[in-house]
């Protein structure tokens, strides 16, 4: 501990406001710098907005078959989901480890322990990767990671059911390069080590797994070769087949009778838990259907096909035997499948997303299935005939966001299988709902934006450069999407292809095919600016042959297009555009010439994706581009950066960058803060590149896919667009402690950072019923609040905030943070609560104090013997129905409750205390005949008076005729307080009327005293005893 | 203030590498002032606030051994107890409208219980039948911290970090087990540390909640540790009536 901060008064004053936007100008990083800690961001937070309402792909799910309701669900790449209650309510519980999940286990027989194996298997292009296999062995509160690192993804893990430490691992691979870690696995030592049982070659590993559960040393592996290239996906090759183990997974031999004899691409594993005897499995082949084994897989004859058994199955290939009827089997696919004569025929059941890729059935009610989709969880309790989604998981895929300029902004996005959607960044009720978000085209969604000339206009897209524009008032969807003219090649667009606005020209759209596009008319028309951008090499053109076994060609494969253009925000003539086959283009007058700048990255591998450009906003030859070579089989961060126009480059990414890299974002403010969200999170870099630090659970952003970055330029919050967990935002005081981070600063003892406004709450509400199944995103904190950082963290002393009033005066005062790094802890607004009069009910309105009016005011840190003064302002948002002088109207009518209040209590406490002392003197011996019997006169009228002034009945007694001035009081307030404008003016006769009773009381009681107390006292006094006078506990010291 | 500074100080140079569970207790213990000076103390009242935004409520704690235990919080002239008296534990909540003694439920009891323990968990935790094992050292909000894990015979857990250098406990976070199957989690930071008749006692406890990966504090601060008064064991049972 640190015990220098004994140091002498040090009173310091502090105009923040204007130190942190202003800070990074003078304080020059020093020579050595150095990486910064991501604890010491302390209370630094984002905070998730969702949206659940379209939840995201679910890639696997198990449940504790013995208490039916604990659901673990691993999202494609949104972590592990744990529900309680059935799927009512979801939290995660992984989100410090990568979030791409391929399989969980539970521990039937310990459901505390959880296997989770990352990398998830169904390999769409858009597919995140994995780090290996973990373990939780106390429900999910830590896990330890178990190995497997280099697996890529994991398709299956089995749990001996005798031997918990014996666990079978299918592992799939590395997806788009060779790679030896792969095939079936087993840990008989709790997986602290590992040994690869079965193994076929580089490019074919284990996509499925099944154990006899009368026999553990009998398994079943489904080896699946596989690859796939930026241009083209392959299923199947020679290292597909069925192999079957009865040792344990010493030996392996691969199952041919009745098997297709040609090339056979992903299989799906299914074994009867009623009759073990019986297995099936889901052939990929040129005939692709479902086989049946009467004998363990020794023999097998074809039974029926569906074309959800023909379809894509490098996504869809699960088959799951139902727990009780040996011929009801589940198939996946576009839509799930159920034949109840053992594969023969099938029925498609449910409504909900479809797509689904894991099932459970309850074992000990087979009506029950839970089914993870690419549009989250549902749950059917007729066996598929309905369904119902879990409205709790909020782990959308976002592709790319935008924001625009209405106030509240509004986020735009699109996403993987769930259409494109706009919805608030916040909202003044108590949190941002599914209702608030609207969907507003088809497909999977890319950029969307609105049109910066009418907030009403929004652009989006679907896969393949599929253009859109809606009209938010009739919601009227018009396709735009362009051909090239006759003569012309045909336009090549990406999955997911660049469109978007120009910064300059709000009538200005961009979009890019191999050609960059423009067009003056919102899409009606387009004209190309510039020759092809990419390779146009024709070997990197085979999506309209890609799939393999299963033709499957949707876009996914396109290749030799462009993927990102960026127009410089100082210069419009300046058009940088970069493919994503590895060309990066720079124009700067406006389209005419084109230079070729990825010829100057002599260093680099060769066609990397361009998957950001991001022209500086501070200087204009400066650009940092991010290079992704994932496609290739490259891991590796690639962060690039130009000063001269792209004649020379610098790498500025370094280890310290997790994986493959997305987008790149310079700071509005700062321009040494950088942002780069890569597979495996979201980084930044304060120095302009030269070190990097990660953003991790601690500051509630766990390492997900952060494929778009965004910063609002009026609201100054940073936007978050990941593909797994949703949309993150980072509120404006936390980005500005970003901009004012300096290594020097970590080196003080003490700091005060900067301080937010407090914007008064408009208070608004939804009416909805009450439920707790539905996902609630996070608005941002309007308090007013003060940010320091502590070098150490404070085990000894108090830290305090309070509020002065103009005057000077204390008004409130909180406790403040003690963490070592950034603290960041709300400045009280508003009084004490009221003093109230005692009463067998709580006087529910009264337990808020009055907020302070709008106005600039000071706070100051208390730390031993350091004071830092603040100062802060509270401020009417925009949108608000009523002017601040309205609202003072509104302050003094509540002051003069709150002083109303102050003055009841003195009344009814001296009233309480005479009561008090006139039973002690009955109980007196000294006490006279005569004395008591004027006490009992005495007593009976201030008993009579006690009664006009509180309820003193017990229980829930709410009828208005039980009231009295203290209730009626509490009311009045509560009235007043719960809205932010002007009280009506019956409301303020109220207050008037109350004002008078409390006089009207105070009046009393001195009457009272004025006529018992002498002929008591004389008593007293005759009798010896102390004489009787009003006592005032809790004199009124009323606020003006 | 300077006092307990230059208490923590002078304990420094006596820690020492503790690596199990029961080093770390002993190193703790001592760390607070020892075991022996802990075990004369037979009854405790505190006196302090609790603290939710704006809102201060005063508030009392009573503790006598070998298990009783009574919190009363008072706000707007009312007293909410709480209390456990060995056996049973039962409240008085005047806030929702009555003034009724009521029996607390299962769930309620069971933590009532745990917080009955002068000693707290650790002291004697075998006997007490509970389970502690030493997790590693762990940085905890960037401090280097000793992590030991409590777990009781019901399966709640609760995690205790002690901070390395001074072996005083900074956090612990607790989840236990609800009869409906749901897991109630709390974290408390401890903080304020001040020396009561030979004891170092953290005056401040921050009480973090979290929903939806935001976090909320509401402190208690002690005001006041008086040890050795005389506390009826009347106090602590359920009024009759």
């Amino acid at each position: 501990m640190n015990l220098s901060f004994f140091r002498c008064c040090n009173t310091m004053s502090w105009s923040i406001n204007t130190v942190s936007c202003l800070w990074w100008c003078f304080i020059v990083p020093p020579a050595a710098a150095q990486y910064v800690d991501p604890a010491l961001l302390g209370d630094i937070r984002f905070r998730n907005i969702g949206p659940a309402v379209m939840s995201g792909r679910v890639a696997c799910l198990d449940v504790v078959a013995a208490d039916g309701k604990t659901i673990y669900v691993g999202a494609a790449s949104g972590g592990v989901w744990k529900s309680d209650d059935f799927g009512v309510t979801f939290k995660p519980v992984f989100d410090k480890y990568p979030q791409s999940i391929g399989a969980i286990t539970i521990d039937q027989r310990h459901p505390d322990t959880v296997w989770v194996g990352t990398g998830e298997g169904w390999v769409r292009n858009s597919v995140s990767i994995g780090t290996g296999i973990y373990v939780t062995t106390d429900g999910g509160l830590s896990w330890k990671h178990r190995g497997l690192d280099s697996t890529e993804r994991i398709a299956r893990i089995i749990i001996h059911p005798q031997n918990p430490n014996i666990i079978y691992v299918a592992a799939l691979g590395a997806l788009w390069a060779d790679s030896p870690h792969r095939g079936v696995y087993q840990s008989t030592d709790g997986g602290s080590t590992w040994q690869r049982m079965f193994y076929v070659d580089e490019k074919t590993g284990c996509a499925d797994l099944a154990m006899d559960p009368s026999d553990p040393n009998v398994l079943y592996a489904a080896m699946w070769q596989f690859r796939r290239k930026p241009y083209h996906f392959q299923s199947g090759g020679p290292g597909s087949a069925l192999y079957k183990t009865t040792d344990g997974g010493r030996t392996w031999r691969k199952l041919t009778v009745g098997l297709p004899q040609g090339e056979l691409g992903r299989i799906g594993i299914a074994v009867s838990p009623v009759r073990p005897n019986i297995v099936f499995a889901s052939v990929e082949y040129e005939q692709s259907a479902i086989f049946r084994s009467s004998d363990k897989g020794e023999s097998w004859q074809r039974r029926g096909t569906h074309l959800n058994v023909i379809e894509r199955p490098f996504y869809f290939q699960r088959l799951w035997c139902d727990p009780v009827d040996t011929n009801t089997i589940y198939k996946a696919g576009f839509n799930l499948i159920i034949s109840r004569d053992g594969g023969l025929s099938f029925t498609t059941i449910g409504g909900g997303h479809g797509d689904d890729h894991d099932l459970w059935t309850n074992p000990r009610n087979p009506d029950q299935l839970v089914i993870g989709t690419d549009g989250g969880v549902y749950i059917s309790n007729n066996k598929g005939g309905s369904y119902y989604l879990c409205r709790s998981l909020p782990i959308a895929q976002f592709y790319r966001i935008s924001y625009d300029m209405e106030n509240p902004y509004n986020i735009y996005g699109g996403l993987q299988d769930n259409m494109s959607w706009y919805g608030p960044s916040r909202t003044n009720t108590s949190g941002i709902l599914s209702k608030h978000w609207t969907p507003f085209s088809y497909g999977d969604g890319f950029w969307s934006f609105v049109d910066p000339s009418d907030p009403n206009i929004a652009y989006t897209e679907i896969q393949g450069g599929v253009l859109y524009r809606y009209d938010k008032r009739t919601k009227i969807l018009k396709e735009l999407t362009p051909a090239a003219p006759p003569g012309e090649p045909r336009y090549r667009f990406n999955w997911n292809t660049p469109f978007l606005p120009s910064r300059h020209n709000p009538k200005k759209l961009f979009l890019g095919s191999q050609y960059v596009l423009v067009s003056y008319d919102r899409g009606e028309s387009w004209k190309r600016i510039s020759p092809d951008l990419t390779t146009n090499k024709p070997e990197f053109q085979q999506q309209a042959a890609s799939g393999g076994v299963t033709l499957d060609n949707s876009a996914a494969e396109n290749y030799c297009s462009l993927f990102y253009i960026a127009e410089s925000p100082l210069d419009s003539n300046i058009i940088w555009a970069g493919s994503d086959d590895g060309q990066l283009h720079l124009t700067r007058d406006g389209g005419q010439t084109w230079i070729n700048l990825s010829r100057n990255w002599a260093n680099l591998p060769p066609y990397p994706w361009i998957t950001c450009i991001e022209p500086s906003r501070h200087q204009i030859a400066t650009a940092y581009v991010t290079l992704d070579y994932h496609m290739w089989g490259n891991m590796k961060p690639y962060v690039l950066k130009t000063e001269d126009w792209g004649q020379t480059w610098t790498l500025i990414s370094n280890d310290s960058i997790k994986g493959f890299c997305h987008i790149i974002r310079e700071d509005l403010v700062n321009p040494n803060l950088l942002f780069v969200g890569t597979e495996l999170g979201l980084f930044f870099s304060i120095d302009r590149g030269k070190n990097w630090s990660g953003f991790n659970h601690q500051q509630n952003l766990p390492p997900v896919p952060v494929r778009d970055l965004a910063i609002h330029p009026r609201d100054q919050e940073l936007i978050v667009g990941t593909h797994g967990r949703g949309i993150y935002i980072l509120d404006k005081l936390e980005l500005s402690l970003l901009r004012q981070l300096t290594h020097s600063l970590f080196e003080q003892k003490i700091a005060i950072l900067a301080v937010a406004d407090h914007e008064v709450s408009l208070r608004g509400i939804d009416f909805s019923y009450m439920s707790e199944d539905e996902f609630s995103g996070t608005n941002p904190s309007t308090d007013a609040r003060i940010a320091y950082y502590l070098k150490d963290r404070q085990l000894v002393g108090e830290v305090r905030i309070e509020t002065l009033d103009s005057s000077g005066a204390v008004v409130n005062h909180v406790p403040g943070g003690k963490r070592k790094g950034i603290n960041i802890v709300t400045i009280p607004t508003s009084y004490k609560p009221p003093q109230v009069p005692p009463a067998p009910r709580l006087a529910p309105a009264a337990i808020a104090g009055p907020r302070l009016p709008e106005g600039t005011y000071r706070a100051r840190l208390i730390r031993h013997k350091d004071t830092f003064y603040v100062t802060f302002r509270i401020y009417l948002p925009i949108q608000a129905p009523y002017t601040s002088s309205e609202r003072a109207l509104r302050h003094q009518a509540l002051m003069t409750c709150y002083n109303l209040f102050d003055d009841l209590s003195y009344t009814v406490h001296s009233v309480l205390a005479l009561q008090e002392h006139i039973k002690q003197l009955q109980n007196e011996a000294r006490s006279t005949a005569a004395l008591k019997k004027k006490l009992l006169v005495f007593e009976k009228e201030l008993d009579a008076l006690h009664s006009t002034l509180v309820n003193r009945a017990e229980g829930v007694v709410q009828s208005e005729n039980a009231n009295r001035v203290r209730e009626n009081l509490s009311d009045t307030y509560g009235m007043i307080l719960g809205y932010e404008g002007p009280p009506g003016s019956n409301t303020l006769e109220r207050v008037a009327t109350l004002k008078a009773e409390v006089a009207a009381a105070e009046h009393k009681l001195q009457q009272l005293l004025n006529r018992y107390l002498p002929d008591i006292n004389k008593e007293l006094k005759r009798a010896g005893l102390p004489l009787m006078q009003r006592i005032t506990p809790n004199k009124p010291s009323n606020i003006k | 203030m300077r006092k307990t500074a230059a208490l923590l100080s002078f304990l420094l140079p006596f820690a020492t590498l503790a690596q199990t569970a029961d080093q770390i207790i002993q190193e703790y213990l001592r760390a607070i002032g020892g075991l022996e000076k802990l075990k004369k103390v037979q009854t405790v009242k505190m006196t302090g606030n609790f603290v939710q935004g704006t809102l201060t409520i005063p508030m009392t704690l009573y503790q006598k051994r070998p298990n009783m235990h009574l919190v009363e919080v008072t706000f707007q002239g009312m007293t909410q107890k709480i209390a456990y008296d060995g056996k049973e534990a039962w409240s008085i909540d005047p806030f929702q409208g009555r003034t009724v003694a009521a029996k607390l439920d299962a769930d309620q009891t069971k933590q009532q219980r745990f917080q009955a323990d002068i000693d707290g968990p650790l002291v004697d935790y075998a006997a007490k039948g509970y389970k502690v094992d030493y997790v590693g050292k762990e940085t905890i909000d960037g401090v280097p911290a000793f992590h030991l894990r409590l777990t009781t015979q019901e399966g709640d857990i609760y995690d205790y970090f002690f901070d390395e250098e001074t072996y005083l406990l900074i956090k612990e976070k607790s989840n236990v087990k609800m009869q409906d199957g749901s897991v109630e989690s709390q974290e408390i930071n401890f903080s304020d540390y001040k020396e009561i008749n030979g004891l170092l006692i953290p005056h401040s406890m921050e009480m973090v909640g979290e929903f939806q990966g935001q976090k909320f504090s509401s402190y208690i601060n002690i005001e006041s540790v008086v040890h050795n008064v005389p506390l009826d064991e009347s106090m602590f049972r359920m009024p009759e009536k």
